[in-house]
């Protein structure tokens, strides 16, 4: 699967490469919002994995610019939260977001079921 | 291997954390001299926001939850419901170093520090 990780902090850009690459997926990074969407010229990704509190860009703004895009939105986006930020996967939710992987705790598994259903409602 | 297994993260937990703490020194300071400076507040905001979901990954959840008390203030203040005062910035400048301190235990023993008092204080900041 090819991935486009949209994440600014250094330690989970490369956890998950890591821990994704490991298991075949292909993974391309964008450190913010603004990276994120640029590198969609280039990559063609099954999936985003986005994280909601960045720098130049936040999720949200990154979700508002997908739909926009009828290249883009038909790219499922997986969103990142924290235990805190219920709120904040409603509203990614309401933008397009397709589910949501808890930050807060590493369950490898779980990842990796969600990544698979949710790119697998990709919209033609 | 268990794919849960984190200790090999370890060594990059540590190294981004404390560069993450060098940043918050720095926005410190920044807002020392200017306790309006908006870059700083939003730039804390997202270094508070980094640092707790690393640490609590990682399963280091005092330096998690003391974190998450610094995100929360600077939510606060970016959204205007709280300002910055210099018993704030003082309060955070003690949590840094009791962060820096957690950090060296972290390496040694894999143990965190008692940061529950700091803790306790910033979240007076939000009552």
């Amino acid at each position: 699967m090819k991935i486009l990780l949209i994440e600014d902090d250094i330690f989970f850009q490369k956890f998950y490469t890591f821990k994704l690459t490991e298991k075949g997926h292909q993974i391309e990074i964008g450190s913010n919002g603004e990276e994120g969407i640029m590198k969609l010229q280039q990559f063609q990704p099954d999936i985003i994995l986005l994280d909601l509190v960045m720098p130049k860009k936040d999720g949200f703004a990154v979700l508002s610019e997908l739909r926009k895009n009828p290249a883009w939105s038909a790219i499922p986006v997986l969103v990142f939260s924290t235990l805190e930020q219920k709120q904040d996967v409603e509203r990614a939710k309401q933008l397009g977001a397709r589910d949501y992987v808890n930050k807060s705790f590493f369950d490898f598994e779980n990842l990796l079921k969600k990544l698979e259903a949710v790119a697998g409602t990709r919209t033609v | 291997m268990d794919s849960n297994d984190l200790s090999s993260f370890k060594g990059l937990y540590l190294k981004t954390a404390r560069d993450y703490i060098v940043s918050m020194k720095d926005n410190v300071d920044r807002l020392k001299a200017n306790h309006q400076d908006q870059q700083a507040i939003t730039d804390m905001h997202i270094i508070a926001h980094s640092l707790k979901s690393q640490s609590l990954v990682m399963g280091y959840s005092k330096m998690g939850k003391g974190s998450e008390q610094i995100e929360k203030i600077f939510s606060a203040i970016k959204n205007g419901g709280k300002v910055v005062t210099p018993i704030l910035l003082d309060q955070i400048s003690s949590v840094i170093e009791k962060f820096i301190e957690s950090l060296s235990h972290i390496e040694t023993t894999d143990t965190e520090i008692d940061t529950s008092k700091n803790i306790t204080e910033l979240e007076q900041f939000l009552t």
